[in-house]
């Protein structure tokens, strides 16, 4: 027996030695150092990155926006059919839907209203629509509504026109619905525009939740708002007279989860978009803050504070199961999850500052993602699971930034102008075209949107201070 | 931080040349080291069991998904291995939802590595605020993006440890603060390890843990609204509350 034992424990020598050899290799080593560095081709990073040091944040020379065409459209008010005299106050429709499409990134408006307006008159009379003539107003699109309004209802009809072809691209019918809800009606016809021009699918009739505060500064009392994509419509959804924090959509986004100190520990809560009363989802001792709702595996990222320091955990929406991702003395925050829920980004400063990492939803395949810049913070990954969005400091100043996977090809998008003061909290848009973040550039925290590539920035609050948007998934609205 | 840079310069293959004797060295080293903690699990197997086990066990992963620790640089100590979402801890929610609490949680070996976190439980505050600051314990002021306790806050925070000695029926809140320069979701969390440590500090300066409660309020609640080197030095604080 102990003859054989030896012999196995030879061969078994031999076998570990070979395998060490092999590993010691220069490939090898690199195999396990990808492990902590990423996968990146270590043959085009600098030395100082690859060391797990900080370099400042090279932009490389990418600055102009992206090659995209910026279709002019011409939305005359509507007409009504029958005359009512409980009209919604006319133009206000079609100033809505220019608003929707100009924030779409793909629209802008093709001449003064006043022109369109005009021209619109004329088509009336000759009951045609005159091509030329709004090609000669630069409309490469000519959208024409027709209302049914009743004291209680609104609808509508419309029809696109391209100019150039001189066709009709497309034509629907919207059933009446409460008057009140015209807004809505509004966002539906810039959706379809939006699609039928550029195929994809437009977020006029989506929302965002934020944290609101009515005085810019010094303030212990912030609550959760609700805004429509193009600002309009604010809703508050808490009353708790106390700090709100880091709100995300959650179960069917029926629910907004955030994080309330009203019973003096900062608590995870939630709360239906439909209105009533929050409820404490987790309660642990410390920090439960920064929720981020994964609907394809019911699971909620966020951090927990319980162990004496912050550390990411999965929770179901009852806040009873919990799952550990993080196990480190430094801080680990601000979890958000891969669209498929497989991985989650997170920010930790177990490098010496805060740096975005990725995890495996499992707790395993830690890696880190950025190695420019000395802060950044704030990772949320695109719809298409392709671009991270961050904000990252540079001179001083935050900045939103977007980066591959792999943590390369850096853009910045906002800053590249002069006083746009600081930039963070960013959250994409779901159809990924668009951005939204916090600006101070006005002196006071507001929320702005601007396309996925730094270009056409609209603000959507301007009351008090606003901060923590979370654009909302597609809503189905019917 | 500094050594997690040092540490990777030594591994980084770059720096080295691979070929020779170095790599040879190495790999011999490498052999050693399996070896030996082999033949020590294998010892440990047969003073558990009295049987021989066959070695080959040894260098099998002791279960489906758990991944060995080839090339893991050492100081990544953030491996949590628990076995995913079956291994979860459970709450238990008490009626009312109140104060849910955790379950014994299974000690699972591959969890081994729990040094990180803090021995002395952290705990629920009371549900009331904690207002009068005593005029005898002064803010303890940080340095920029750091939690760690200097030489010159030591004074300050041993005052604080001995009033809380001196009355332990007293229950401290630590509320630890950030400025402004920085996100406001990554400040709450340096305002909380900024207490913490304070917290730490004062318990192995002899105050019962049991005393202190923390709560983080980042960049919110400025002692100072001036944006400037002197207002963010302000604050950059933990305050000490009485309940």
């Amino acid at each position: 027996m102990p003859i054989a034992r030896s012999r196995s424990c030879c061969a078994a020598l031999t076998a570990i030695f070979t395998l060490a050899v092999l590993l010691c290799g220069p490939a090898g080593l690199h195999a396990g150092q990808t492990i902590a560095l990423n996968a990146i081709n270590q043959n085009t990073r600098p030395l100082l990155a690859q060391l797990g040091g900080d370099r400042p944040i090279d932009i490389g020379e990418v600055s102009a926006e992206d090659i995209r065409t910026v279709y002019s459209i011409a939305v005359p008010h509507a007409h009504y059919s029958p005359q009512s005299t409980k009209r919604i106050p006319p133009g206000s429709i079609s100033e809505v839907i220019y608003r929707d499409l100009s924030i779409s990134g793909y629209f802008k408006p093709a001449a003064d209203q006043k022109y369109v307006q005009e021209q619109d008159k004329i088509d009336q009379q000759k009951e045609a629509i005159e091509f030329v003539e709004w090609r000669a107003l630069k409309a490469d699109f000519v959208l024409k509504m027709q209302y049914s309004l009743d004291e209680n209802a609104i609808g509508a009809k419309v029809v696109l026109y391209e100019t150039a072809k001189n066709i009709k691209i497309f034509e629907n019918e919207y059933r009446p619905r409460k008057k009140d809800e015209w807004r809505t009606l509004a966002h539906k016809i810039s959706d379809d525009v939006f699609s039928a021009i550029t195929f994809k699918r437009g977020v006029a009739n989506t929302q965002l939740v934020f944290v609101h505060s009515a005085e810019p500064k010094s303030t212990r009392v912030k609550e959760v708002f609700l805004i429509d994509a193009d600002g309009a419509n604010p809703q508050r959804l808490t009353r708790d007279m106390k700090l709100a924090a880091t709100p995300c959509w959650g179960y069917n986004n029926e629910e907004i989860y955030y994080t309330s100190d009203k019973d003096f520990n900062w608590d995870l809560c939630g709360v239906k978009i439909s209105g009533g009363e929050p409820w404490f989802i987790s309660r642990q001792p410390g920090f439960n803050i920064s929720p981020n709702w994964n609907q394809q595996t019911q699971r909620i990222a966020l951090t927990l504070g319980k162990d004496g320091n912050s550390e990411i955990y999965l929770m179901d929406r009852s806040g009873k199961k919990l799952q550990r991702l993080t196990r480190h003395k430094a801080i680990d925050s601000s979890p958000s999850f891969f669209p498929n829920g497989r991985q989650v980004l997170f920010t930790s400063n177990r490098s010496g500052n805060p740096q975005i990492w990725m995890t495996d939803s499992d707790g395993l395949d830690r890696r880190r993602i950025t190695f420019q810049g000395s802060y950044n913070d704030g990772a949320v990954i695109s719809p298409k699971g392709d671009k991270i969005a961050i904000s990252g400091r540079s001179d001083g100043v935050f900045n939103i930034y977007t980066l591959d996977l792999d943590g390369r090809n850096w853009r910045q998008l906002t800053g590249r102008g002069p006083n746009e003061g600081n930039n963070e909290d960013p959250t994409w848009a779901p159809n990924g075209e668009l951005i939204a973040f916090t600006s101070d550039r006005t002196g006071s925290q507001q929320i702005y949107v601007m396309n996925a590539d730094g270009s056409n920035v609209t603000r959507l609050t301007d009351q008090g201070a606003n901060h923590s948007p979370a654009w909302s998934p597609f809503l189905s609205i019917d | 931080m500094m050594s997690d840079r040092k540490k990777r310069q030594t591994i980084n293959p770059r720096n080295r040349p691979w070929n020779g004797t170095v790599r040879w060295t190495l790999a011999a080293a490498l052999t050693l080291i399996c070896a030996l903690s082999g033949c020590r699990q294998q010892r440990q197997y047969q003073w558990s069991t009295g049987e021989p086990v066959e070695i080959q066990d040894q260098y099998l992963p002791s279960a489906p998904g758990v991944r060995t620790q080839w090339g893991l640089p050492e100081e990544d100590d953030t491996e949590m291995l628990a076995g995913g979402w079956n291994a979860e801890e459970t709450l238990d929610a008490q009626p009312g939802g109140d104060g849910a609490t955790l379950t014994a949680v299974p000690d699972d070996p591959r969890n081994a590595d729990a040094s990180v976190d803090t021995p002395y439980p952290i705990l629920r505050a009371p549900q009331r605020t904690a207002k009068r600051q005593t005029p005898s314990l002064s803010p303890v002021y940080f340095d920029f993006n750091s939690a760690s306790i200097t030489e010159e806050m030591k004074p300050a925070l041993q005052r604080a440890a001995d009033f809380f000695k001196k009355y332990p029926n007293l229950q401290v809140q630590i509320q630890g603060y950030a400025d402004s320069r920085g996100t406001l979701e990554y400040n709450y969390h340096l305002g909380q390890q900024r207490a913490h440590a304070a917290r730490e500090f004062l318990i192995g300066r002899g105050v019962n843990p049991a005393q202190i409660y923390t709560i983080s309020y980042g960049e919110e609640n400025p002692a100072s609204l001036e944006e400037n080197e002197e207002g963010w030095a302000l604050n950059r604080r933990v305050e000490f509350f009485i309940y």
